[in-house]
């Protein structure tokens, strides 16, 4: 038992922490030197019997939505506050990048805060004198170093307190978020350093990015309302974070359908609203997102479905899907054409379909009081992973030529991933690689 | 009882290697307290000297020459009041700035793991400039007045130490619970404005009747105050008033104790407050 303790970076045993609701400071400071500590808060529990342990050298993710106990729990293990019950053990020195410009001081010079922090981290002014010149060109912040960090951006805050945190030698380096505010340039240049330091250092990690949790953590762990809901493998936590995520995406849903009344201005006859409840709910999809059209057909439902026929918000590389909706005629349409295109988070138009284009077919016209269903199966393709974008859309015409019933621009959105790395939009799949080598260099025999 | 002494004096030895562990942050903290105060400001340091040279100048021109005040046991007025003076000054320096030290710092508190304990040490060891400049003031005086300048003048480190110990155990109390009600840091200005006078530092213990004498002297300050000018004036070993020693040193002892005490009870409650 010692034994294995001993190649624990971090033991975390039954953590909780309560956050007393006090009325006034006042209040508190009674209770705290109360001498038969009465009771003057309420209590609200941020974290619940947290137990883990994190091995020497390994890197963990913790995931979970806003206000789960992510924070507080790093919070605790960085001994920045206390543990209101349990026990945290930690071995080696930690170097934690909490919040932007954690101990900084404002009014000092970003140069007198690298010392500072350095001095905290317990490394001499000397020996920070030697890497101060790597700190601040992995900051690359130029002139502003000289600066008090007040007049700094919170990019710029992000970049030195980053920088100072990974030069510290930490025997344990904590990140909370906080890359998340740096450009997309700076982001990588440190997943590259975090990355490094995964041989020679254990990493605890928090991260709304799923792919970043996936792409080099070896366990994750699922905190959600200050209960740890599930610990292990990122692919299968980050699963079931997913599925947990979409849950409460319906519910917000839901709730807002019930709220949202009926669509304005789109369809003027009354009584298709109250049929609408024989429909799957998923009005706020398109409520109040752009929507325009002729108004002869209205797409009442939309919905992503898997391979069981369940609801799917996240979506693997290569799964079978079927996109499912549901259309009410409201007049006659000769030339149907129904379709879709999925976009990415750019806006750009990835892919697409409508029963035109060659593998569609032609449509008999659709009559008026008529209720259409509409399934596209398909596979979902190579791409790169991250969020996407329904449009679908009912006109009738021809490809060139054709007039719009009823366009959804943000019928759906979806999340997409994949646990493999890739380049660029699309994967190419299998690809044959031949290098041959030139014998006649200077060195070959 | 014997099990909580035995925890009190562990609770002391850790802060002690705390203060060794840390000696570099301190000293980073004191440096960093001193600029700051005189950042942005034309003279800059300079200033520590103005300070304490106007103070004197001012008690020295209202009590020596527009009161009309006679040398003191044959030593001029203002070469007395400096002695007192130094030692006042320190003190009240120390406990002011440092009942707002862990308000004024809560990018310390809040955001990394900091040992706030020793946020008064910080301060201790940053308002030693004045002091110097202070002590150094009052050899120039005893210089120009021709004042002998004895072994005993060594006697300051002991009487330092002391009113450094007593401000610590104040510090401690004040800057903990200042935190929740921060009507603590506008409470001690005043009381320390209330004690300069009731402390005998601009005038002589000895002209008070003796039952009053007797009152005053329960003032740990007074000892202190005395000490600074046993060292510099009479020349007398601090040996001499033991009764007054044990007094001042059970009077600190306790603040020390009921300090640590309320400032390790209050400490988790810094970063959820700030």
């Amino acid at each position: 038992m010692s034994d294995r303790s001993e190649h624990c970076a971090i033991k975390v045993s039954h953590v909780s922490k309560s956050y007393r609701l006090y009325d006034s400071s006042l209040d508190r400071l009674k209770e705290a030197l109360h001498p038969f500590k009465k009771r003057y808060f309420r209590d609200f529990y941020a974290l619940n019997d947290i137990s883990f342990e994190l091995p020497k050298g390994q890197a963990y993710g913790i995931i979970g939505f806003n206000g789960s106990g992510k924070s507080t729990l790093l919070k605790i293990i960085c001994g920045v506050t206390k543990e209101t019950s349990g026990k945290v053990e930690v071995q080696g020195k930690i170097s934690a990048l909490l919040e932007l410009g954690a101990g900084f001081n404002p009014e000092f010079t970003g140069r007198e805060n690298i010392y500072f922090s350095g001095v905290l981290a317990g490394i001499s002014r000397a020996d920070m004198k030697l890497r101060y010149d790597e700190i601040v060109a992995f900051a690359d912040i130029g002139e502003f170093v000289e600066q008090p960090v007040k007049s700094y951006s919170s990019g710029m805050m992000m970049r030195l307190a980053f920088a100072v945190a990974v030069h510290v030698d930490p025997d344990i380096l904590v990140i909370d978020e906080a890359l998340a505010v740096g450009d997309a340039r700076f982001r990588h240049k440190c997943m590259a350093k975090i990355r490094s330091f995964k041989d020679r250092c254990t990493i605890l990690f928090v991260s709304h990015d799923m792919n970043a949790v996936l792409s080099f953590c070896d366990r994750a762990i699922w905190l959600d309302e200050g209960k740890m809901m599930a610990m292990g493998e990122p692919k299968e936590i980050a699963q079931l974070y997913m599925e947990a995520s979409y849950e409460g995406t319906r519910q917000i849903i839901e709730r807002q359908a019930r709220f949202s009344g009926d669509r304005a201005g789109e369809n003027p006859d009354s009584s298709i609203n109250g049929e609408n409840n024989s429909f799957e709910e998923i009005k706020s999809c398109n409520g109040k997102v752009d929507s325009f059209g002729l108004g002869n057909a209205t797409i009442m439902s939309c919905t992503l479905l898997g391979e069981n026929g369940k609801p799917k918000e996240h979506i693997c590389c290569g799964e079978q899907v079927v996109l499912y909706f549901e259309m009410k005629i409201d007049d006659y349409i000769e030339h149907p054409i129904v379709g879709f295109a999925v976009s990415n988070h750019l806006g750009l138009m990835v892919f697409g379909f409508n029963n035109l284009i060659p593998g569609g077919r032609k449509l008999e016209p659709f009559h008026k009081g008529e209720q259409i269903e509409v399934k596209y199966a398909f596979l979902w393709p190579d791409v790169e992973p991250g969020s996407y974008v329904f449009t679908i859309a009912i006109a009738d015409g021809v490809l060139d030529e054709h007039e719009h019933h009823h366009w959804i621009h943000d019928a759906l959105v979806v999340n997409c991933f994949r646990d493999e790395r890739m380049v660029g939009m699309f994967n190419i799949g299998k690809v044959d690689l031949q290098i041959e080598k030139d014998n006649r260099c200077p060195d070959g025999k | 009882m014997i099990v909580k002494l035995r925890g009190l004096v562990r609770a002391f030895i850790e802060f002690v290697v705390l203060l060794f562990q840390r000696r570099q942050v301190i000293w980073e903290l004191a440096k960093r307290d001193v600029v700051q105060k005189y950042v942005g400001s034309r003279v800059g340091l300079l200033w520590t000297v103005i300070h304490p040279l106007s103070l004197i100048f001012i008690f020295w021109f209202v009590f020596g020459f527009g009161l009309k005040a006679q040398p003191v046991d044959d030593v001029p007025f203002s070469v007395w009041l400096t002695a007192g003076m130094a030692a006042w000054f320190a003190f009240s320096e120390i406990l002011a700035e440092s009942t707002i030290m862990i308000v004024a710092n809560p990018h310390l508190i809040k955001k990394i793991r900091f040992p706030s304990q020793i946020l008064p040490v910080v301060k201790i060891v940053s308002s030693f400039i004045n002091h110097l400049i202070f002590l150094s003031l009052l050899i120039v005086l005893l210089l120009l007045y021709r004042v002998p300048i004895t072994f005993f003048a060594l006697q300051v480190i002991y009487y330092y130490f002391c009113l450094t110990m007593l401000a610590l155990g104040i510090s401690w109390l004040t800057s903990s619970v200042n935190v929740f009600v921060r009507d603590v840091g506008q409470f001690v200005q005043l009381f320390l404005q209330i004690t300069f006078w009731a402390t005998p530092i601009v005038w002589n213990l000895d002209i008070m009747p003796v039952k009053v004498q007797n009152i005053l002297r329960l003032n740990p300050m007074c000892y202190v105050v005395n000490g600074y000018r046993q060292a510099f004036i009479y020349h007398e070993p601090f040996w001499l008033n033991l009764r007054e020693g044990l007094h001042f040193w059970t009077i600190t002892l306790f603040f020390l104790v009921l300090g640590a005490l309320v400032f390790r009870r209050l400490k988790p409650h810094f970063p959820d407050i700030l």
